[in-house]
């Protein structure tokens, strides 16, 4: 499934754009999350790319490496480790009743330009 | 002729004749003619004397009657006039008869003498006429000059083609030979032409074939792109042979000169190849060498990058490439010391485990002495490793097996020796191995246990796990410790093992009430080490319900870990490929017995890889196909039909041989790519080729037909070998590279145009950008490229000056409708009716109040409309400036109401620097620790506040519930909005990270929040607005939270009850250009 890489990064830069004071752990208080996971998914829902945006974080959690270098942001610089850690928590915030893919399991995605669509 | 129409009188009537017929008459003795009147005579005397007179008379008469040719020498004529003299002189008294006798016999060869020099005469004047008319027949040879064409005009007008004396043989002759001379100077001339001409040709040939480099960089390519047309004008305009062969030296300039341009270019490219490669190996390496490592070979990669740039000879390329070659051979010995490192790290530690607890003094001792020793080492191998120097780092490490360190004994004080031989202690050598081993076979099943849920009632193995080592490492007690590690393994792979199998099952119905009993119990067994028994809980539990309970939930999750497979593949296919997954999947749920309904799973299971192989062939073919086809001319599906055959078969539903069909297509549409952008190229050079070429344009025609029969049959070798042949020829080179320049510069200049025309309004204006542009694009269809490209350099102008005045333009719109917005925001959130006012007036400075900025505006854009971007451009420019200082005013004024940092921290008068800083160190320019991967800020006040009110505007048609000044949420509204704000122009910059900077942290190297470096990037044109709902802080707070846990807590701490209505405000949060999805290389965003 091809899906623009515009679109995603819009929806991610609700948690990639988020700036953290120097923290040790920034996973420790996942909470500080809860307003851009719930903007985001409203985002997407409105957009009605909800089913899009939990393939495509699904297919971020599965393949971190291949994926999540172009999606960074701007914000705090999360590892990767750390960012997985987000989006899981995000998708079983946003989804509770759906599993999340395991490493390597999920749906292919592959993020195009949007003249690539 | 009859004598009617004569005057001429009677001949017997003339006397002379008549005395003429009377001497003849007498002569042949036939007496007095009667037709004339005898003469009277007395006697026989006088009658011969009267005869005689009448003879001299007739011979006077006669010679008189003779003309000679005047126009001939006096040499010539000489001769008769001699005759005619001797006639005269015997006419003279006394009068002979011999004499006359003889004179008349003169006489009568005379008019024949006469006749001879008047043949002479006219041949003479023949030969002139006809040299002369020859001569002005004669035309100038074509590409003769003027300075020849007046030459043999001269010789045209030569005087010896209109003689004006004696008709001599030699002046006819000069006649003739100035003909010849004519003659021979045309031959002369169309020789010289011929011979300029060719040169002149020749020369052009070679200027048209230098080619600069396409990847040098775009001002060198450009100057030598200019020099070339304008050698070539020179060329084409120079007159001599003379003036064009001189253009030989400066053509050799030129080619000297894209040579030693292409050698440098090769080597900046080879030296930048290599450069790219070293970089990303440095940072593919990035976890495997150490720190320090990677640090010193960054600064490697950066000093032999700044070589690079700083280059400016192809020596300085290669002393960079030299030290760019000595990045890989140092990341090798950086990565073995990495490795030894971590293995030295381990053993050392885990030797000095091995001395003993710190219970006793002596081991404690011992310890403290070894640590230091090792952190010393560790330190000291750091800085090596730092400088570069992998080697010595490591061998600074080894130091640690072979050197003694001594330790003040804690009941004697005494300093002894203590050896440190970790690498030959081999129990501890060999414990450290079985816990590794132990680590890879036996604790995923802990973790298993823990992923399902049962990390409390199963701590116990990791204690158990953990209390072994501690044995090993910290008492050296390596026997029992591998004891205990044994039979931990072996309970984990035989009793905990089949439980968590048998547990997963039921972990989806987990939470089933019917089942819950059971699975207490079954934990409680588990937590006291009772695994027989927690699996004899876990079979009954399969007996107790059929195993109902367990297949539904086994159907339910691997229905739902099927679904988003089966929605999406369904979604690519149609046809017998969809029902063959759709069908099994649809029936699944009604089949009756658990068997069927997995039955039926296990066929979409099986489905999916073939299917999803499938998509994948077909999506990259047919994506390859739509590609090519939008590139190229013609229907390529029509004329090349490469995918018909895999279409036919995904149509009829044969999985297999579709897939197939379309893998086998790619490496065709591969070919087919590559074959038509070969002959696109040849075609349009070959179109492009001067007339004079006519054989080549007819060779290169029949190569690209024929190619194109090869390449329907897909015979991809012959068409390209058929077509490689003619993209060889030097001259096909030759406008392949203009045309490549040509297209490139077009393409960029035409997206310019686009952007610019797109934001003017004037209809005058688009049409002033048009005209060059077309002329150029109508050049380069008559193959004339160098014009083109030269048309194009009018055009490139006019465009930045157009794009200077649309980017001023909007920006002084944009900055003036936010002036005028935030004033009404400002003055709405100001009650007080005078300080209104002085916050208008604040923001509205005079002179440039709000009518005087109108007027000013009109001015602008009537000059715009006018088409004089460049006045219309300072005027907005002027207007921009003008309303800065309200801006500054405005700007800190809202954001003192919106507790912001934006301005703070993104605004104009933020130094760059401090943006640098900023990624480097994590410090934001007003002091705050707040590390980002990137640091922007805005180059002007205006677009700052312009692109925060057009944010504001975006984020109220995205949420309806954003809202200016105090407003209310309920319980779950959203709380954040995200708007990007696309500007006309750049309007910030950038710096972005590179490779994050590793930090030892908690026992481990890991990525850290700083950066070893950044990228600085300039010309960003998006904006990043966030905004959010700032609560009003509850009663007896002053805490302003953006959380609902947050807010909500807050409430509760000063036990206030929550509202239905939940009171704050919107305020924008974050606001600042975004390099996110920029492409510095195109300055555009993906």
């Amino acid at each position: 499934m091809r899906v623009s890489k515009k679109l995603i990064r819009g929806y991610l830069r609700y948690l990639t754009s988020i700036e953290l004071e120097d923290v040790e752990d920034p996973l420790a208080d996942m909470s500080v999350f809860h307003s851009s996971i719930d903007a985001m998914a409203h985002a997407a829902q409105t957009d009605g790319m909800s089913d899009t945006l939990q393939l495509s974080l699904n297919f971020m959690i599965s393949n971190p490496s291949d994926t999540l270098p172009d999606f960074r942001g701007s914000g705090y610089p999360f590892a990767e480790g750390e960012l997985v850690a987000i989006l899981d928590y995000t998708c079983r915030r946003i989804w509770p009743d759906d599993p999340v893919s395991n490493l390597g399991e999920a749906m292919p995605v592959e993020f195009v330009a949007e003249a690539d669509l | 002729m009859s004598q009617s129409d004569t005057n001429t009188p009677d001949v017997t009537e003339d006397p002379q004749i008549q005395a003429w017929i009377v001497a003849m008459f007498r002569e042949l003795g036939l007496g007095t003619p009667q037709c004339v009147a005898a003469p009277e005579v007395s006697d026989e005397t006088t009658l011969e004397e009267a005869a005689l007179a009448e003879a001299r008379e007739q011979i006077l008469t006669v010679l008189d009657g003779l003309s000679l040719p005047d126009a001939l020498p006096d040499d010539e004529l000489k001769p008769v006039q001699d005759h005619m003299t001797s006639v005269r002189g015997a006419t003279e008294p006394p009068i002979d008869g011999e004499r006359l006798e003889a004179a008349a016999a003169v006489l009568a060869a005379l008019p024949g003498q006469i006749d001879a020099l008047n043949v002479t005469l006219k041949d003479r004047q023949d030969r002139i006429a006809l040299a002369k008319s020859a001569a002005q027949s004669t035309d100038d040879p074509e590409h003769a000059i003027d300075t020849e064409k007046t030459a043999l005009q001269l010789l045209r007008d030569a005087d010896a083609f209109s003689p004006t004396g004696k008709v001599s043989e030699p002046v006819t002759v000069a006649a003739e030979e100035a003909l010849k001379a004519l003659q021979a100077e045309i031959a002369k001339v169309e020789m010289d032409a011929t011979a300029r001409e060719s040169k002149r040709q020749e020369l052009i040939r070679r200027v048209v074939r230098i080619a600069p480099p396409m990847t040098a960089r775009g001002s060198s390519v450009l100057a030598l792109l200019k020099e070339i047309g304008t050698e070539r004008s020179a060329i084409e305009l120079a007159i001599t042979l003379g003036d064009i062969s001189a253009r030989e030296t400066e053509i050799t300039k030129l080619e000297t000169k894209v040579q030693e341009l292409g050698k440098l270019e090769a080597a900046r490219l080879s030296a930048v190849t290599a450069l790219d490669a070293a970089r990303e190996l440095v940072h593919s390496k990035s976890k495997t060498v150490e720190v320090f490592c990677f640090e010193a070979a960054l600064e490697k990669l950066s000093s032999a990058a700044s070589s690079v740039d700083s280059a400016k000879s192809e020596a300085n390329y290669a002393t960079a490439k030299t030290a760019i070659a000595k990045i890989a051979p140092f990341l090798v010995q950086a990565e073995d010391y990495y490795a030894y490192m971590i293995d030295w790290r381990f053993k050392a530690t885990f030797y000095i485990g091995t001395l003993g607890p710190n219970s006793d003094p002596v081991a404690k001792a011992q310890r403290g002495v070894l640590e230091l020793f090792r952190d010393t080492l560790l330190h000291d191998a750091g800085i090596l490793a730092k400088g570069g120097n992998a080697v010595a780092a490591k061998n600074k490490l080894a130091e640690f097996y072979s050197t003694t360190k001594q330790y003040e004994h804690p009941d004697t004080n005494v300093m002894t020796d203590v050896a440190v031989e970790a690498s030959k202690n081999t129990d501890a050598i060999a414990f450290a191995a079985r816990i590794e081993t132990f680590r890879t076979d036996s604790l995923p099943t802990i973790s298993l246990a823990n992923k399902l849920g049962l990390e409390p009632q199963t701590r116990h193995l990791r204690t158990a796990y953990d209390a072994a080592k501690s044995k090993g490492c910290t008492n050296g007690n390596f026997g029992d410790a591998t004891t205990d590690l044994d039979a931990l393994k072996t309970v984990l792979a035989s009793d905990v093992q089949p439980v968590l199998d048998k547990f997963q099952d039921y972990v989806a119905a987990a939470e089933n009430p019917a089942l819950e009993p059971q699975i207490t119990v079954m934990k409680e067994h588990l937590e006291n080490q009772r695994y027989a028994q927690a699996l004899a809980v876990l079979s009954a539990m399969d007996t107790a319900h059929g195993g109902d309970l367990k297949n539904a939930a086994e159907f339910e999750a691997k229905r739902a870990r099927l679904s988003n497979s089966v929605k999406w593949v369904s979604d690519q296919v149609t046809g017998p490929l969809k029902a063959s997954i759709q069908d099994p999947w649809t029936a699944a749920p009604s089949e009756t017995t658990h068997l069927a309904k997995m039955e039926k799973l296990g066929r979409v299971e099986a489905a999916l890889p073939g299917l999803r192989s499938f998509i994948t062939a077909r999506d990259a073919a047919e994506r390859m196909h739509t590609r090519l086809d939008a590139s190229s001319a013609t229907d390529i599906g029509a004329m090349f039909a490469v995918l018909d055959d895999a279409r036919t078969k995904a149509a009829a539903g044969n999985l297999g041989p579709a897939t197939t069909a379309y893998q086998l297509a790619l490496p065709h549409l591969e070919r087919l790519g590559a074959y038509l952008d070969a002959a696109a190229k040849l075609k349009a050079a070959g179109e492009a080729l001067p007339p004079a070429q006519g054989a080549l344009k007819l060779k290169i025609a029949g190569a690209l037909t024929q190619a194109e029969a090869d390449a329907k049959s897909k015979k991809w070798d012959d068409a390209d070998a058929k077509l490689a042949e003619d993209l060889k020829d030097p001259e096909v080179i030759a406008q392949a590279g203009l045309i490549d320049r040509f297209e490139a510069r077009r393409k960029r200049a035409e997206a310019q145009k686009a952007r610019v025309q797109k934001r003017m309004t004037s209809q005058k204006a688009k049409e002033k950008l048009d005209v060059p542009f077309d002329d150029a694009v109508g050049k380069s269809k008559t193959g004339a490229f160098i014009e083109a490209s030269e048309a194009l350099d009018v055009l490139q102008p006019l465009l930045d000056e157009a794009q200077q005045y649309v980017a001023a333009a909007m920006r002084a719109r944009r900055a003036v409708a936010a002036l005028e917005a935030i004033n009404t925001r400002l003055r709405n959130a100001e009650s007080d009716a005078a300080q209104k006012d002085t916050i208008t007036a604040a923001i509205y400075p005079a002179p440039n109040d709000k009518a005087k900025i109108d007027t000013d505006m009109a001015a602008a854009e009537a000059d715009a409309t006018a088409g004089k971007y460049s006045e219309a451009t300072v005027k907005f420019r002027a207007i921009c400036a003008n309303a800065e200082t309200g801006m500054i005013e405005a700007a800190s004024r809202v954001e003192a109401l919106e507790h912001g940092h934006y301005v703070a921290a993104h605004g104009p008068q933020t130094d760059l620097d401090k943006q640098k800083e900023r990624v480097l160190t994590g410090v934001r320019p007003d002091g705050k620790k707040v590390p980002t991967s990137t640091a922007s800020k805005f180059e002007n006040i205006g677009d700052l506040l312009a692109t925060r009110e057009l944010a504001w505007e975006q984020a109220m048609v995205k949420n309806t519930k954003v809202t200016n000044g105090k407003t209310t949420l309920q319980d779950g509204d959203v709380l954040e909005v995200i708007v990007n704000t696309d500007c006309p122009a750049p309007i910030g910059e950038s710096y972005v990270s590179d490779a994050p900077r590793m930090e030892y942290r908690a026992g481990e190297y890991k990525e850290g929040k700083t950066f070893e470096n950044c990228e600085h990037i300039p010309g960003l044109t998006r904006v990043f607005t966030k905004i959010v709902f700032m609560f009003d802080p509850p009663a007896g707070s002053s805490r302003r939270e953006t959380s609902w846990d947050k807010v909500k807590q807050e409430y509760d701490k000063h036990s206030v009850t929550h509202p239905t209505d939940w009171p704050g405000e919107w305020v924008v949060h974050q606001h600042y250009p975004t390099p996110e999805g920029f492409d510095p290389l195109t300055g555009e965003y993906d």
